[in-house]
């Protein structure tokens, strides 16, 4: 009779939907409870949305945590169910003896948990379709809204379930497989954090940040997952996904083949892949252990070591009690000795040669040098005004000498400790050389040790051009202008004439070219702010006009402008300038109680002497000058500061 | 036919088995005797195609076991511990059965329910032990295979029971031509439906007769002389084992009965018996120094 032998078996079916269905059910029962009852309840009570968000993951957003549950546990957990009779002896027996091929029983048991997967998926699917036209839904979830839904749900729900099957294919305890899949499935993620973490403690340089800006949540689905309510799964990764589904399932089909029946009950079912594991864990709990000493001791090195030492030898001893399954392994000592040695002789050898931490790239090598502290900028993100903020590499010969000069007094100054309180900022470099590679480094210093080296570069035109957004504005795009006053009172203008528009981009840029660095660094938030409204997807962008930038001043006040934008004299009622220590207090209250009380201040009505003042400050802490401006609108007050070089002599003479 | 050559396996640091060499004859029933842990079990997952040896052949009828479908066919393996799914009822089980197994014969599973008076619609784990054996057993028969394999199969059993399984055992043998192959770690329990035995320890199989040879082949013999015992006849009996309790001296010899008897009686001694041996006493003494090992096993 071979025709009953056929493929499919259907008494097989019948005993793994008797033993492990009732996952499938209880996954339908949440998902209906999360979907289609609440959104009845929601409509019952009035509580859905009142208009369409026009998103496709507006479905994920009903108990979103709910959903974000069960699509992360039921696919492991069904996988765990499923694939039990390979870790209990007597059913992997009993399986394994009978005339059935391990293809034939694997996809059997595979694809019959697949189906638990999809089939509540489509039925909830038909459910949401049919209360969509019962109650009239239309409007706020479209069709393509809802089977987005399903197929998100269903890539991933696949994807976590694949890779468990074939997690269940490498181990021998049920309890182990459930741990492992989820190891699994966050390894990649947690792993590069700890990589990239550790890697800046290891190597002076290393451009962790920079790294981590790439979108990492992606490489573990179960992170991704976590932000399905508000960001669309795109196609290119549900592609990636489902490779990685079928890839998966292929490997476990496998892994099921070359594995032993006797492994059941074994931790990990591949000898070879003991080692792995054991040396796996060890090297993973010792970067947990350093990454954690590092942040509780404040980066203190031989704490770093002592919690990279912990680490290693907790991971080494947890990976023997997993695989030999008593917790009585102490003597076992060996392995832990060769994994320290091995590693010692690398991280000696590797700071020895300093082959990474030393390297700055010869003139004649680099193409191009980027320069910023801030890494968005450089990495690739698709940010909308990305094109407009990424700094464009310097190809100018004296920028790139003095990049890599102040590069190399970097290296020079490593051994700088930094006091405590000092102001240090993470610099990236970013170097492009000729063979088309690029090289990046991250240093947390002091900027100021290196202004000498970076006033060179600022002040070059090609630095300008290539970081400033006002470069990169061209003026076709320009919609408006808005010039604002930098006060409590509404002083604004708005220009949309393209003539003028044209000439404000033209003075500022014209300004900023100007610019010295040590008036950049001055000045900040005291100017009037020319906002920019650009024509496509209204992005703004907004520059501050200092009281350095003459050709601005002056357009406007060829154009009368200058009193419609700017706060003047007439805006405020006095000014009060108070000189010496004063408590740098964030509490505008005390602070100003502070300065009002100092004996030896000097109160100022006259006109054209507060509007000096008004150049001369600024709202960071600049220097042993603080001055208080008290507006004439509202009780408006502004806590400013200036330094003795920018004092107006008035306030000088005053004070001698 | 079944045949094992050279066939070893090893679990991480624990040899099974080694160079274990086996053959089994169509229609006979092959009895494994060896103490717990000597490889009984292991060598008969072999056999049923369960594990996959390191080195050597696991073959029937001149193809290898392991993951032969059509071999499978023909086989069926009991465990030492019957195990079936959760929850299953006699006839759920049965019906699983009869999918994988193209000989199964539902008659046969109808005379066999109504033989041992099994109620078809209760779950078997809640049989007693002795019950899901016979359970198993029926299960076993009624899928008609050439060869079946039991792993220690009369433990738990009653001896009426016994004696039931046992004949049903031996009919299908003279019926069909059925082939078992049987494991236990105790001879006595099996020796009156063996008729080859093999006794496997630490891994190897250290000796492998047909039941009746060997009886036949090896015998008891007390003599008395007036003086010593002949010098020459003790070079030609080369006795495996003597003994001497007064002026009675017992060797264990082995030879032909009539030969044996006619030597002996040529030395006119004036006591002389020739005595069969028990089982267990041939095998202690055929394999000398190991017979003492395994003595356990087989007593």
């Amino acid at each position: 009779m071979p025709s009953k032998m056929s493929w499919f078996n259907k008494e097989m079916i019948m005993q793994i939907v008797r033993s492990t269905g009732w996952i499938s059910i209880v996954y339908f029962l949440g998902l209906l409870f999360i979907l289609p009852i609440q959104l009845m309840m929601m409509y019952s009570e009035d509580r859905l949305p009142d208009y369409y968000k026009g998103e496709s993951y507006t479905l994920f957003q009903v108990n979103f945590e709910l959903q974000l549950g069960l699509l992360v546990i039921v696919p492991v957990i069904l996988a765990v169910f499923l694939f039990r009779f390979l870790h209990v002896k007597q059913a992997s027996d009993l399986m394994h003896s009978l005339p059935l091929k391990r293809e034939k029983i694997f996809h059997h048991y595979a694809i019959t948990g697949i189906m638990f997967l999809t089939v509540p998926v489509a039925v909830i699917t038909l459910m949401i379709l049919i209360l969509r036209n019962l109650l009239d839904l239309g409007s706020l979830y479209s069709l393509e809204d809802i089977f987005y839904w399903a197929g998100t749900t269903i890539v991933i729900t696949l994807l976590l379930y694949t890779a468990s099957v074939m997690i269940a294919m490498m181990t021998g305890i049920s309890a182990v497989h459930a741990v492992l899949a989820y190891i699994f499935l966050f390894f990649p993620v947690g792993f590069v954090l700890l990589l990239f973490y550790n890697l800046k403690i290891l190597l002076y340089g290393f451009p962790s940040e920079f790294f981590l800006q790439q979108q990492l949540e992606r490489m573990s689905p179960i992170t991704y997952a976590t932000s399905l309510n508000g960001r669309i799964f795109q196609w290119s990764d549900a592609i990636i996904y489902f490779i990685l589904a079928v890839a998966f399932y292929l490997l476990a089909l496998l892994f099921y083949k070359k594995r032993n029946v006797e492994q059941a009950s074994e931790a990990i079912a591949f000898p070879k892949l003991r080692l792995i594991f054991k040396y796996g864990v060890t090297f993973c709990t010792m970067l947990v252990g350093g990454t954690y000493f590092s942040g509780v001791s404040n980066n203190n090195i031989s704490w770093i070591i002592f919690g990279y030492v912990i680490g290693a030898v907790f991971g080494y001893f947890i990976a023997e009690m997993v695989l030999q399954k008593t917790w009585r392994i102490f003597a076992r000592l060996k392995g832990l000795a060769v994994f320290a040695a091995v590693v010692a002789i690398l991280v000696i050898g590797i700071k020895a040669l300093g082959i990474y931490e030393n390297r700055v790239p010869d003139l004649a090598d680099i193409q191009g040098v980027q320069l910023t502290n801030e890494p968005y900028w450089i990495w690739n993100n698709a940010e909308p005004d990305e094109e407009y903020y990424r700094m464009k590499p310097l190809k100018e010969e004296a920028n790139i000498t003095a990049v890599r000069r102040m590069h190399q007094q970097i290296l020079a100054d490593r051994k700088l400790k930094h006091k405590k309180n000092e102001q240090t900022i993470n610099y990236f470099v970013r170097y492009e050389l000729k063979n088309g590679s690029s090289m990046t480094r991250e240093y947390q210093v002091n900027e100021r040790l290196y202004d000498d080296f970076f006033k060179s570069i600022y002040e070059s035109k090609e630095y300008k051009q290539a970081t400033k957004p006002i470069f990169k504005i061209k003026d076709s795009e320009i919609k408006s202008l808005n010039i604002r006053a930098n006060g409590p009172m509404n002083k604004t203008v708005t220009l949309s004439n393209p003539e003028e528009t044209k000439e404000v981009l033209e003075a500022l840029r014209k300004d900023v070219l100007a610019e010295s660095y040590e008036d950049s660094l001055y000045f900040r938030d005291r100017g009037s702010i020319v906002e920019i409204y650009l024509g496509d997807n209204h992005s703004i962008h907004s520059i501050e006009i200092k009281p350095t930038y003459q050709n601005i001043s002056n357009w406007l006040k060829e154009k009368g402008l200058t009193d419609r934008v700017k706060v003047t004299g007439e805006d405020l009622s006095h000014v009060l300038v108070v000189k010496g220590d004063v408590s740098n207090s964030n509490d505008l209250e005390i602070s100003q109680e502070e300065l009002e009380s100092k004996k030896d201040s000097l109160d100022i009505k006259e006109k054209r002497q507060m509007e000096q003042l008004l150049d001369a400050t600024s709202a960071y802490d600049r220097g042993e000058y603080k001055v208080i401006f008290y507006y004439k609108f509202g009780d408006y007050v502004e806590i400013m500061s200036f330094d003795e070089e920018h004092a107006p002599d008035f306030v000088k003479r005053h004070f001698r | 036919m079944i045949e094992m050559k050279q066939v070893s396996k090893r679990f991480d640091r624990f040899q099974a088995l080694e160079n274990v060499n086996l053959s089994i004859q169509k229609g006979s029933i092959y009895g494994l005797i060896g103490s717990n842990g000597a490889g009984k079990t292991t060598l008969i997952k072999l056999l049923a195609g369960i594990y996959r040896q390191d080195n050597g052949d696991v073959m029937i009828d001149g193809t290898p076991v392991y993951e032969n479908i059509g071999l499978k066919q023909k086989i069926f393996y009991i465990p030492d511990h019957p195990y079936v799914f959760s929850h299953y009822t006699t006839k759920q089980m049965a019906r699983f059965y009869k999918n994988c197994y193209s000989n199964w014969s539902e008659e046969r599973f109808e005379m066999l329910v109504e033989l041992f008076e099994v109620n078809l619609q209760k779950k078997i784990q809640t049989f007693s032990k002795g019950w899901q054996r016979q359970i198993a057993f029926i299960l076993a028969l009624s899928a008609n295979p050439e060869i079946l394999i039991l792993d220690e199969p009369m433990d738990g059993l009653d001896p009426v029971v016994r004696k039931k399984i046992k004949n049903l055992l031996i009919n299908d043998v003279a019926e069909r031509e059925m082939t078992i192959f049987i494991s236990s770690h105790n001879l006595r329990e099996i020796e009156d439906i063996c008729d080859h035995i093999g006794i496997i320890h630490k891994g190897a199989l250290i000796m492998q007769k047909e039941l009746d040879e060997l009886k036949a082949d090896i015998h008891k013999v007390q003599v008395a002389y007036r003086n010593d015992v002949p010098k020459q006849l003790l070079k030609k009996l080369n006795p495996l084992h003597t003994e001497k309790r007064g002026s009675v001296s017992l060797f264990i010899v082995r030879g032909n009965e009539d030969s044996l008897a006619k030597q002996i009686r040529e030395t006119n001694p004036v006591i002389f018996d020739l005595l069969p041996l028990t089982l267990e006493e041939i095998f202690i003494y055929e394999m000398g120094d190991i017979g003492y090992a395994i003595k356990n096993v087989v007593v």
